[in-house]
């Protein structure tokens, strides 16, 4: 009797076991994230536009060239004019602006407010992976979507935010749905939508997002990546000393 | 029956899990039905984007920018005068290929009906396939230092970055011609200059410097230059981040030749060193806050600045005047700078001071930034020089200076 009790339970529990094994694990998840923003270890380059809004006041835009390679970023402004020419880079996880005006470069922090819900991080597009740690803390549903809960805490103090929480589809592609961005102190500073996906090279990525902030009513930011394709970026071209002469 | 239950520590027990429970399904009761609204109210949220993809980058750029201040002066020795600049700088940037770039900055200006145009810059350039090895030719503005106000290793003469750039004194942007080679190893890079000096006066035709550079968690640069028969001057920076928000930089330089003219009393000591040290606080959203202190050998000490004071007593002024267009008088400074957030409506506030540490004199600058739009831009600048009368800055021409000047990029 207990040796049929067991057979059975192994055979009621075996779609079980093979529907755990079908499960992503948390840094497969990352490296799925990283494949939604960009093409992992390979060179990419993309135009980035960002239209913020506040209740009440005029909206505010800007676009940029964002050139990606690994966790190395260079961005250059061409849009709007008072701020054409101005780029930043970001790489080791340092960032440094360059001002066309006066040819300066200087250091800034990667917190630093790029245009309303969105810092300079937002469009940097490097790979998470490199800066976070994940943990799969659950499942749960948005909206109609069932989601996994994927937290991501910053391996280092320079990430632009200590913690992530990502919420991505549970269905094949596990597509993010939505994140929230966290302060140190453990508030909750932002939340990002994933609005559009788009096929470009066979591979389908993020195309447009929504960043809202949850303290201010009517606060919100739209964001589109546009022109995304592979690029054979050396590394030399984020390097410092070539920013200026 | 029931009291008994009532109480025992059971039914405590139960009361207070019960009541765990209310809590806790009304918390997270609450917290869904708030995720729940804030995402529909995401989902009302229209999106702005048009179908149509942006517009893709050309090879071709531009950046114009034209300007038109008016300056009100209140005279040292008293009386008002105002002066005004109209001034058109026009950059273009081309690229032909992967490999060859070419960019030029022109700038015309109107400074009290007084006309003038400069070619700040002009220069082609050539890199291979890999990017790891570089040439360029033509006048080019090098900007070697990561400095807020003092910018010690820009070591190129004509020296014309003054401290406490005025960012409508375009003059000070031009460039050198020159040539230079560069050397690219992941975040390394080694670069040599022959810079042209035949306009200078002097008797060498080149100055020459050899840079090499690091970028990472500590980026720095070190500088050695050279005029012909002459011995090297050096210059070395270091700048790096302190946790999440702190930054920290220095720059020291020593130099063969004194920047200030010598005096009976003078020694010369045949190197001179200049080292400055900054601090800058990034708050997320409060601005920029940041100090720094410089030390200046170059500078005149206590006995020299005594005889430098004579000679202002002795109304030779024109001879402090002068010297102090040579850079630093004295020895020991600090400036300190807040730069605040661009608000959503694009006024931006920034307040700095210079404090020369030897005779407390002191040069205040408040600025008022303001974007009407995505291109034009205005600003209110307010200077004041204070200090004695044969103090550093109580010698400025200028005790007040206010300025008005309206930006059109395009």
């Amino acid at each position: 009797m207990k040796a049929l009790f067991i057979f059975l339970l192994c055979v009621f529990s075996m779609p079980l076991w093979a529907s755990n094994s079908a499960l992503p694990n948390a840094n497969e998840l990352v490296s799925i994230l990283d494949s939604y923003r960009g093409f992992n270890d390979s060179g990419f380059t993309m135009q980035t536009t960002t239209i913020s809004y506040k209740k009440d006041r005029k909206p505010r835009t800007n676009q940029v060239l964002v050139k990606v390679l690994g966790d190395k970023s260079h961005v250059t402004f061409e849009s709007p004019a008072r701020a054409k020419g101005r780029m930043i880079l970001s790489r080791d996880n340092n960032m440094w602006v360059y001002f066309p005006g006066t040819r300066k470069v200087v250091r800034i922090s990667a917190a630093q407010k790029l245009l309303g819900e969105a810092s300079n991080a937002d469009i940097l597009g490097t790979a998470l992976s490199a800066h976070y740690s994940a943990k799969i803390l659950g499942e749960t549903q948005i909206e109609e979507t069932e989601v996994f809960e994927l937290e991501l805490l910053a391996t280092h103090k320079k990430a632009s935010y200590p913690r992530i929480v990502f919420y991505m589809d549970k269905g094949s592609q596990h597509k993010p749905v939505k994140s929230d961005y966290f302060s140190r102190s453990g508030k909750l500073l932002k939340s990002a939508f994933y609005k559009g996906f788009m096929k470009v090279e066979g591979e389908e990525k993020i195309h447009k997002m929504l960043f809202v902030n949850p303290l201010i009513e009517g606060s919100y930011t739209w964001m589109r990546f546009d022109n995304m394709h592979k690029s054979q970026l050396p590394d030399t071209l984020f390097n410092k000393s070539n920013l200026v002469n | 029956m029931a009291s008994l239950v009532r109480g025992s520590g059971i039914y405590i027990g139960f009361k207070n899990i019960f009541f765990a429970w209310v809590f806790a399904s009304t918390l997270i009761s609450a917290q869904v039905s708030a995720q729940a609204n804030s995402n529909n109210s995401v989902n009302e949220i229209e999106d702005p984007f048009s179908n149509a993809p942006a517009k893709a980058p050309s090879l071709l750029s531009s950046q114009n920018r034209l300007f038109y201040y008016q300056q009100y002066n209140q005279a040292s020795e008293g009386g008002d005068y105002s002066t005004h600049q109209l001034a058109l700088d026009t950059q273009i940037q081309t690229q032909q290929g992967e490999n060859w770039q070419a960019l030029t900055r022109l700038v015309a200006i109107d400074n009290n009906d007084d006309t003038a145009a400069h070619v700040l810059e002009a220069y082609g350039s050539w890199s291979s396939d890999s990017k790891r090895y570089g040439l360029k030719m033509g006048r080019i503005k090098p900007q070697w230092s990561n400095g807020y106000n003092w910018n010690l290793a820009n070591l190129l003469r004509p020296y014309q970055d003054r401290p406490y750039l005025d960012a409508d004194h375009l003059e000070q942007l031009k460039g050198w011609d020159l040539i230079t080679a560069s050397i690219n190893h992941g975040s390394w890079q080694l670069a040599g200059y022959v810079v042209d000096l035949s306009q200078s006066g002097q008797s060498a035709t080149t100055q020459q410097v050899i840079r090499m550079a690091y970028t990472g968690n500590i980026d720095g640069s070190w500088l050695v230059y050279q005029v012909p028969g002459s011995k090297p001057s050096w210059a070395v920076n270091l700048s790096s981040v302190l946790g999440s928000h702190w930054l920290i930089r220095t720059e020291a330089s020593i130099e063969q030749n004194r920047e200030q003219s010598a005096t009976p009393l003078s020694e010369n000591k045949g190197e001179y060193i200049k080292w400055v040290l900054g601090l800058a606080y990034q708050s997320t959203r409060s601005g920029v806050f940041s100090a720094e202190y410089l030390y200046n050998q170059h500078g005149y000490n206590d006995a020299e600045w005594d005889f430098i004071e004579q000679l202002i007593v002795a109304e030779n002024e024109a001879t402090s005047q002068s010297q102090q267009a040579n850079g630093q008088l004295r020895k020991h400074y600090v400036y300190l700078q807040y730069l605040g957030e661009e608000s959503w409506d694009l006024w931006q506030y920034r307040q700095s001071v210079q404090i020369n540490l030897n005779d407390n004199s002191q040069l205040h600058r408040l600025e008022l930034n303001k974007a009407f739009n995505g291109g034009l831009s205005a600003r209110l600048q307010l200077e004041y020089f204070s200090g004695c009368d044969t103090c550093e800055y109580g010698l400025a021409a200028l005790r007040t200076t206010s300025r008005v000047a309206l930006y059109w990029s395009f």
